[in-house]
Formats: C-alpha cells, sequence, structure tokens
C-alpha cells in the first residue's frame, strides 16, 4: 500500500486495540447445552450446562404442543419428541445453544441453535435441511471473527504488509485456504492441537507481522515483503486451528457435519472479506480526501500492535505454564 | 400509510444497547444503533454530503470534528440525563442539514465546524447509553464513534468525488438534500401537531 494511503490504517488500529482493551480474551463464544435424557418411552430428563462470565441464565425453551414440561421432567406421551423445539432470549443471553437429545432405542440427535436460528423442527431421522444448517453456522462464523480481534489484527497487519491489490488478492487467499485446511482437519477428526499453545502461537503471529511490517518499512530485506502470502499462508495454517477450537466448543451434528463445517467457514470468511472491503473503502476515502495523518504516528501504530501481541502472546503462555 | 411507516421510523428510540443481538458485544451495538435508527442515519449522510460540498481542506475536517463530537455527545448522554432539546436539535437537523445540502453553498469554516459539532453532540446525545458503565459503556461509545468515522467518510469522500470529477455531481447531492429537507420538514411538523 502507498504511504499516504496507508494512514488510515492506524485509525482502524487505534480502534482495533481499543475494542482489544475492552476484552482481551474477546474471542469467548459462550455455549450453553442442553441434554434431554429419555429414561421411560416418551419421558426425558431435562439437564442445562452453561456458563457465562456475565452469570446469565439459559434461554428459555419452548418444547412442542404435545410435551408437557415441568423441570426437569418432560412429558411427550407415545409421540415422543418430535416437532418444533425453540429456545426464548437465546441471542441475547449466549451465542449458541446446543441441543443433545439421547434417545433410548434410537440413536442420539444434536442440533446448533444460535439467535439468528432459535428454533429446530425435530425429526426421528435427526437430518436437517440444509438451509436450517446454514441459519445456525453462517451468523457463527461471522460472529466469531468479528469478535475475534487478535485474527482482525493479523489480517490487518497483512494489508499493511502488502504492496499492491494483486499482492492483496493473494495474501488473503492464502490466508483463507489455509485456515480452511486445518479448521476441516479439525473438526473432522484428522489432526487434534491443544487450544491454549495455539492461542499463545496466534498472539505471536500478530507481533511477528508487525516486526516484518516495520523491516519492511525500513527497507530491510524480509521474504515477507516480497511474499507476503507465504506467510499469510503458513500463519493461516495456526489461525485455522484457533477457529476450530471455536467450532469444536459449539459442537458439530455428526448427521450434518460437512454442511455445518462448511457454512462455518463461509461465515469466517464472510465477515473477513467484509473487513477488507471496509479497509479498502476507507483507504480510498482518506486517497481522495487527501487526508494523512503525521508519519510518526504511522510506526507507534505498528509498535502499538506489536506491544498487544506480545501482551497476549505472553499472558497466554503464562496460563499455559500455570496449568 | 407506508409513507407513515417509514417516517416512523425516523424517530430516534432511546439506546438500550440491545437493539440487535448483543452477543457481538457492547462495541458492535454501539455501532449499530445509530445505523439502524434513520433519524440518527439520515442526518449523518448529509453530514457527509454537506461535507462533500466543501473545498478538499474543509471537508477534512469533519473526519476529526464530527466523530469526536461524537463521542463527547454519546459518553455525555451516557453519564446525564438528556435534555428536551436534544430531540428537537435532533429532529430539526434533517431539515437544517437537508437545505444546508440544497443551498450547495461553501461555508465559511466556522460556520461549517459548528454546525458540524453541534449535530455531532446532539446526536451524540441521542445516542447515549444511560444502562451501560465501565468497559460496556467504554466499548459502547467507541462503536457510536467508529459509526460516525465510518460513515461521514466514506460520504464525505464519495460525495466529494462526485461533484469535483462530474458535471452533475452537484445537482445529484442538492437533489438528495432536498429529499432529506422534505422529510425533515414532514417529520417536524408531524412531530409539533402531536405536540400537547
Amino acid at each position: 500500500m502507498q504511504l499516504g494511503t496507508r494512514t488510515l490504517l492506524k485509525v482502524l488500529t487505534a480502534v482495533l486495540l481499543l475494542q482489544a482493551a475492552g476484552s482481551l480474551w474477546a474471542h469467548d463464544t459462550p455455549i450453553a447445552l442442553l441434554t434431554l435424557s429419555e429414561r421411560q418411552q416418551g419421558l426425558y430428563n431435562v439437564e442445562w450446562t452453561f456458563s457465562s462470565a456475565l452469570n446469565l441464565p439459559p434461554p428459555t425453551p419452548v418444547f412442542p404442543d404435545h410435551c408437557q414440561y415441568d423441570h426437569p421432567r418432560l412429558q411427550c406421551g407415545e409421540t415422543g419428541l418430535q416437532g418444533r423445539l425453540s429456545l426464548q432470549q437465546l441471542g441475547e443471553r449466549y451465542s449458541a445453544a446446543v441441543v443433545q437429545i439421547h434417545r433410548l432405542n434410537a440413536k442420539s440427535l444434536t442440533y446448533t441453535l444460535t439467535g439468528a436460528n432459535p428454533a429446530v423442527s425435530i425429526t426421528p431421522s435427526g437430518v436437517l435441511p440444509w438451509q436450517q444448517i446454514m441459519a445456525s453456522y453462517v451468523p457463527l462464523g461471522f460472529e466469531h471473527i468479528m469478535l475475534g480481534v487478535d485474527h482482525l489484527l493479523f489480517v490487518l497487519g497483512l494489508m499493511w504488509l502488502v504492496g499492491n491489490t494483486w499482492m492483496l488478492i493473494k495474501t488473503i487467499t492464502a490466508f483463507t485456504v489455509a485456515h480452511s485446511i486445518t479448521l476441516a482437519a479439525v473438526t473432522l477428526g484428522w489432526v487434534g492441537v491443544p487450544e491454549q499453545p495455539v492461542n499463545a502461537a496466534i498472539a505471536l503471529s500478530i507481533a511477528i507481522v508487525a516486526v516484518e511490517v516495520l523491516k519492511a518499512r525500513r527497507g530491510e530485506p524480509s521474504l515477507s515483503a516480497r511474499m507476503p502470502w507465504v506467510i499469510a499462508f503458513g500463519f493461516g495454517l495456526l489461525h485455522g486451528f484457533g477457529f476450530a477450537g471455536a467450532l469444536t466448543d459449539i459442537g458439530l451434528p455428526p448427521e450434518n457435519l460437512p454442511a455445518a463445517l462448511l457454512f462455518f467457514n463461509v461465515g469466517v470468511e464472510l465477515g473477513q472479506i467484509g473487513f477488507v472491503l471496509a479497509v479498502l473503502a476507507l483507504l480510498w476515502s482518506h486517497r481522495a480526501l487527501q487526508a494523512q495523518f503525521p508519519r510518526w504516528s504511522e510506526t507507534a501504530a505498528i509498535y502499538a500492535v506489536g506491544t498487544v501481541g506480545s501482551f497476549w502472546f505472553l499472558s497466554r503462555l503464562d496460563l499455559l505454564m500455570t496449568i | 400509510m407506508r409513507r407513515l411507516l417509514w417516517l416512523a421510523l425516523l424517530i430516534p428510540v432511546p439506546a438500550s444497547a440491545h437493539l440487535v443481538s448483543t452477543r457481538f458485544g457492547e462495541f458492535y451495538a454501539g455501532m449499530l444503533h445509530p445505523v439502524t435508527t434513520l433519524g440518527h442515519l439520515v442526518p449523518w449522510l448529509a453530514v457527509g454530503l454537506l461535507a462533500g460540498l466543501q473545498h478538499s481542506a474543509l471537508a477534512r475536517k469533519v473526519l476529526l470534528l464530527f466523530p469526536l463530537a461524537v463521542l463527547a455527545g454519546t459518553w455525555m448522554g451516557s453519564e446525564l440525563n438528556t435534555a428536551a432539546w436534544v430531540g428537537i436539535v435532533n429532529q430539526s437537523s434533517l431539515l437544517i442539514l437537508g437545505l444546508l445540502v440544497v443551498l450547495a453553498r461553501p461555508l465559511p469554516p466556522a460556520v461549517f465546524s459548528g454546525v458540524v459539532m453541534i449535530h455531532g453532540l446532539s446526536h451524540g446525545l441521542g445516542n447515549g447509553a444511560t444502562d451501560l458503565s465501565g468497559n460496556g459503556l467504554l466499548l459502547y461509545v467507541l462503536g457510536v464513534t467508529t459509526a460516525a468515522y465510518l460513515l461521514v467518510t466514506l460520504l464525505t469522500a464519495s460525495s466529494h468525488q462526485l461533484v469535483t470529477r462530474q458535471s452533475w455531481g452537484t445537482v445529484a447531492i442538492r437533489a438528495g438534500g432536498s429529499w432529506i429537507a422534505a422529510v425533515g420538514l414532514i417529520y417536524l411538523t408531524f412531530t409539533l401537531l402531536a405536540a400537547p
């Protein structure tokens, strides 16, 4: 990017850093788990498992009309638990709720409900139409990237690093391909990586990109300045592990696994593309108005990004050591 | 009836910070509050159009002045009880800003800065969230300020490009201003008629 147009990145950096300052662990995606265990034919035990930083109660379940609910008992008679199940106040309290139904003489069912899609139609097979999976998982992926200040700061660092539009397309594509690979690999069970070291390494990736940006500005030779897509791909693999951690926390219905994975990733990409386009639009606006900030402030902004990345890295490392 | 429904959308509602799913956090709640309330959104767009009609140096001022005024206003509006005049100024802003866009005259820097700051401050006050405190309030105020910066920057740059590069640019922007002024006049009339 041209120096003059880069100035906007400083403003964006400041906003992201201030947002990050409000909640260093803003990546939390609070999930509630509703377990329905069949004790006798048509009689279920209802149990909530939830934790919320704000100590919010779980959403209120509304069961099919033929079921009678008197916590913790749910009586659905001979018809069994079939029909519409919805969770009220879901979006206001939790990102998502996973509903697990353990049946006596049939396989268990798992559904994921979100604020945008707080109801599900329970069927004996458990297979959901793709539209319903899309309505659940696209918003979850979008929410995850928009709340993931560390991912956004990394993408911002990449944008700072690249020299032109074509290189930006290559770099963002490399990042997307890489994190999609590891996201799929983890959620399909091909590889398993502990979450906390991954989070520490993601924080480190932000600090490294900040150092690379500084080196590039000084004109020092570096691989990342010539081929930023390489660094984007390498660290993209790492960020994919982070996305996978969130998706694993949410829970994936085995019957609908490929579609759920696909739509979660689509949500992540939509958020990422939206962020990149917003930054580009603002860059264009500043260029059009010839609005520039003092040159020193750019260096200060890069140092701030690197400092936040380093702070997160050390904090997460400390957390890792104390366990 | 349909027009009345559209007008109803212009009524600024108190910011409860729960307009949209709050799981996105107070920062995004702050960003979305003015954007989803036409009574704030349309005057903010008018500020961008008005700035785009000024010469470059003056237009650039809005990038700093308006978000700072909104920041101060939102913070004060969250800490204090909003005075009655804020509602009247906000309701009048559609008409005032719309008319200034229609006139399409270069304004003296002091007048332009004053108009931008008064409207930024009053709309900021109208966006205050009294039910928040601490980090939640900080994030909410930053969200509203970011929305102000994003909207005004994009609109100012777009309209300025239109005015300087297209022969019909000024006419198009003045037409847009006339619609805003007309809506503002109708809205203000309804409000005054409804007053006891």
